[in-house]
């Protein structure tokens, strides 16, 4: 469970220049430290601010709040606090891929450090790390006293951050730590239930992800059903038997948008389609050889490598429809990940809802 | 044993939206139009089934707040003068159309019978208390009523335990107090799920929770069934997800059935059609242009819109209910044979709303089902979590993975560039509740009082409605001016309490307005 605990004060420059500095109080890099330019262009470090759209859907009406009590007017007229300026990180998972951190530090952090390090601490800067903490790799960002940012992350692994002074000939001066979060995994376990009970072949579970929707899931679990055990050695298996080049050649490629490309001719999709749909490097490497890609060839080399009962999840494939639902909900059909999605496509998406 | 079971599930929810304050309130309206269009047609349609002996089994979450705002007298007063209002508009309506536009006659006479037919319902034989309706179809064996989030909070992004527990243990006593008796399922708000919600639900004696689709099929092991039988997580609450195709065929504006030509069209209204002269008297006082409710065209498939015919479309509506049944038969018998003769369960959750407001022939379309469902075959058989569960049918163990039924199926809706700044205001009111509750243990009664609204505007806060307007673009402004005052309110009373100078007519006064959760115990946030 993503921890739920309030950034906690680790703060005491005290100890450490006492000389009782502590693992837990510094963190030390293993590797030499880059400090990066902030992530991504959306990222911010600006307080947060409201937005308040231009609309207006009510208007208090000025007239009868004169005329009320200064209680009325009071109530009517909310305005936030200003949050106490305290030790506080707090992270937040958007998506597997997105994260969102807020934070501030209280400003006799600063006074410390001063009172600490005299004249030598100019050398420090208030940075926040993300720590990857499934990779055990970290990211060093300099940050403002207050702000917030998003960062681009991997599924499927655990994140930390800290506030802290950085130096990089000195430790690093810990401020305070934020909550632990997990992304999630945005494809389906590779673990089998061990119960005999609960098992399912991974050609069967393939089917059970194509009959609830999820039929991009389905081809990519299938690909890893015979022979090999990961989906990348796999597509590049089947590019292999149908253009005869050698499978090292498809390491260039993205491989979610070659098996896009494989499921897409399965199911029919005309070939111009696809080559209009994909990154310009591999429109261009499919279009040198176009007769290969023919789906009956492609259809038969599949069904020869992972068996005839393939072929089940590629049939009816071309329904599609878009993500647009009655009413005022936002309800989700995004994994219903479709069968003619291309990853790098600007026109395309994933089935949403 | 059937081929499959279906377990049709209605999530009944809207934000606590009270505004005693104003003698109007536009946004009161959408309980009012709910009241009309999807709660009473539901309750009614319901009871006919259960008297007609078709044996109906639907789950349905009626939210605390939508509870609480049922039960309230001033809005059930409120309620009846808006639709006695309504019924007069009708009735005025039938004179006009019958000198110019003739061709509106019938549905006119519709809104007519069927606003008249409501008001008694609600008059007469529910007393103006739908929550008692509701109750009674449970305790009859048509419904099994599940909780939801206190007031929709959604649970990853609350950021102490003892504030998500409280959102679900309120939502718990809220239930005994209006239902007498404990919810066994919950309505998780948004369908929300992360790791560790399960323990909080099994500490408040939650045996099942609803999830989307990839809870289940992206969960930890691999799921033998997919999403078409439950899981148990390891602490053995079970989790129900989304099927997609009963989902796609409802609620798709594309391949849908409520996007039929024949079906009422939503925003085609009186309201915006007719002079506003003539509309004054049936407007609010500051005479502003609204849906009123009443809407003669039909969706059409091209322009001009033709007018709606009652008839044709109920006829619609049962043709559908036969083509969804034929198709869960259908997919029935496929998911049968794939899980090796496994029986499969097949889970439609969708708002409420969407039966009635935005589908208005949707109540219709249940009605149709469920007599089919009854008479025209038994290779279906309608249940609930609940009846699923003590079926005994084996269930596998699983951690699911972290999810909402949100566009991307994560938490982007409620969590983004134009929310983000609310939640360090949420955050902190929430830190603030739980040092509150371990410091008061023996309050005075007005420390007592200050308490339980100071928690009352923490929960206020953290309805996921607003980040979600806020979003979506509509109603910005309101859901803004919701989340600000409620934190304005939580911090003035949390002064006030800190200082010992307690200002009793300020607290009175904001009792008065957000009343929710009379039975409300501070001490549930105590760590």
């Amino acid at each position: 469970m993503t921890s739920t605990i309030e950034a906690k004060e680790e703060i005491n420059i005290e100890k450490i220049i006492g000389g009782v500095s502590s693992a837990s109080f510094i963190l030390k890099s293993e590797k030499p430290i880059e400090i990066l330019p902030f992530p991504a262009e959306e990222n911010t470090t600006e307080p947060i601010e409201e937005i308040v759209a231009e609309e207006t859907i009510i208007e208090l009406d000025e007239e009868v709040a004169k005329r009320e009590t200064p209680l009325f007017k009071e109530l009517a007229m909310p305005i936030l606090p200003e949050l106490e300026k305290e030790n506080r990180l707090y992270l937040q998972m958007q998506s597997p891929k997105r994260i969102f951190l807020y934070w501030s530090v209280k400003t006799n952090a600063y006074k410390s450090l001063t009172k600490a390090f005299g004249e030598n601490a100019g050398g420090y800067t208030l940075v926040a790390k993300l720590l990857n903490l499934t990779k055990e790799t970290e990211n060093i960002f300099p940050v403002d006293g207050e702000g917030s940012a998003w960062f681009d992350v991997a599924d499927n692994t655990k994140y930390q951050t800290e506030i802290g002074f950085y130096s990089p000939s000195r430790p690093f001066v810990r401020v305070a730590f934020s909550n632990e979060i997990e992304t999630p995994r945005m494809s389906p376990s590779p673990n089998q239930d061990v119960s005999p009970v609960w098992n399912v072949s991974t050609m069967q579970f393939a089917e059970v992800l194509e009959s609830s929707g999820f039929t991009q899931d389905a081809f990519e679990i299938a690909l890893t059903s015979h022979e090999t055990e990961d989906s990348n050695t796999a597509t590049e298996t089947i590019y292999a038997r149908i253009t005869g080049e050698p499978e090292a050649k498809f390491a260039e490629f993205e491989m979610n948008e070659l098996r896009s490309v494989l499921l897409a001719i399965a199911g029919g999709v005309p070939f111009a389609t696809i080559v209009d749909s994909v990154s310009a490097e591999l429109s261009a490497w499919l279009s040198l050889n176009p007769e290969v890609f023919e789906a009956a060839n492609v259809m038969a080399i599949l069904q020869e490598t992972f068996g005839e009962e393939f072929g089940t999840f590629v049939e009816n494939a071309e329904t599609e429809t878009t993500g647009v639902v009655f009413g005022a909900s936002r309800v989700n059909f995004g994994n219903v990940r479709s069968r003619f999605s291309f990853p790098n496509s600007k026109t395309s998406s994933r089935n949403n809802f | 044993m059937p081929t499959g079971y279906f377990s049709l599930i209605l999530h009944a929810h809207l934000p606590f939206v009270r505004h005693p304050e104003y003698p109007e309130f536009l946004e009161e309206d959408w309980l009012y139009e709910a009241i009309t269009e999807v709660y009473l047609p539901l309750v009614s349609i319901f009871q006919r089934l259960h008297d007609a002996g078709a044996n109906p089994r639907v789950a349905m979450n009626i939210s605390p707040p939508l509870c609480e705002m049922l039960a309230d007298e001033t809005l059930q007063n409120r309620y009846t003068a808006h639709a006695e209002n309504l019924l007069e508009l009708s009735h005025k309506e039938l004179v006009r159309v019958t000198a110019e536009e003739p061709q509106f006659i019938e549905v006119v006479e519709m809104y007519i019978a069927t606003l008249t037919t409501a008001l008694d319902l609600w008059n007469n034989r529910y007393k103006r208390n739908l929550v008692n309706a509701f109750r009674e179809l449970q305790d009859c064996g048509v419904l099994e009523i599940i909780t939801c989030g206190a007031t929709h909070g959604f649970q990853p992004l609350i950021s102490t335990r003892e504030s998500r527990k409280a959102q679900i243990q309120i939502a718990v006593n809220n239930y005994w107090k209006h239902f007498g008796r404990q919810p066994r399922g919950i309505w998780l708000p948004e369908c929300a799920y992360e790791h560790g919600v399960e323990d909080l639900l099994k500490e408040c004696g939650i045996e099942y929770f609803i999830a989307d689709t990839h809870a289940i099929l992206y969960g930890e092991p691999r799921p033998k069934f997919g999403v078409h039988a439950p899981v148990r997580c390891p602490n053995g609450t079970a989790v129900f997800c989304r099927d997609l195709e009963t989902s796609q065929q409802v609620w798709s504006s594309e391949v849908g059935y409520p996007g039929d030509a024949y079906y009422r069209e939503f925003y085609r209204d009186v309201g915006w059609d007719l002079p506003l002269e003539y509309l004054k008297p049936h407007l609010h006082k500051d005479e502003t242009r609204r849906h009123l409710g009443l809407k003669y065209y039909r969706i059409t498939k091209s322009e001009p819109k033709q007018p709606y015919i009652p008839a044709i479309a109920s006829e619609k509506a049962a043709s559908h209910a036969s083509h969804f049944i034929g198709e869960r038969i259908k997919q029935a018998h496929e998911l049968r044979e794939l899980h090796n003769g496994h029986p499969p369960l097949v889970v439609s959750p969708y708002d409420a709303e969407l039966y009635g407001h935005w589908w208005f022939e949707g109540p219709q379309f249940i009605d149709y089902l469920f007599r089919k469902l009854h008479y025209d075959q038994n290779e279906i058989k309608a249940v609930t979590p609940g009846d699923y569960l003590d079926s005994g049918i084996p269930i596998q163990t699983q951690q699911p993975s972290a999810s909402s039924w949100g566009e991307k199926g994560y938490f982007k809706v409620w969590l983004n560039e134009g929310t983000a700044w609310m939640y360090p205001y949420a955050h902190d009111a929430e830190k603030k509740m739980t040092e509150l509750a371990n410091k008061y243990h023996a309050p005075s009664e007005i420390e007592r009082r200050i308490l339980n609204q100071i928690g009352r505007e923490l929960l206020l806060a953290q309805s996921s409605d607003w980040a979600f307007q806020i979003y979506q673009g509509t109603t910005v402004q309101y859901a803004s001016m919701r989340f600000r005052s409620h934190i304005h309110r939580f911090n003035l009373l949390y002064e006030d309490l800190q200082s010992g100078n307690i200002n009793e007519e300020r607290l009175t006064e904001i009792e008065s307005r957000d009343n929710i959760f009379s039975e409300i115990d501070y001490g549930i946030w105590r760590s």
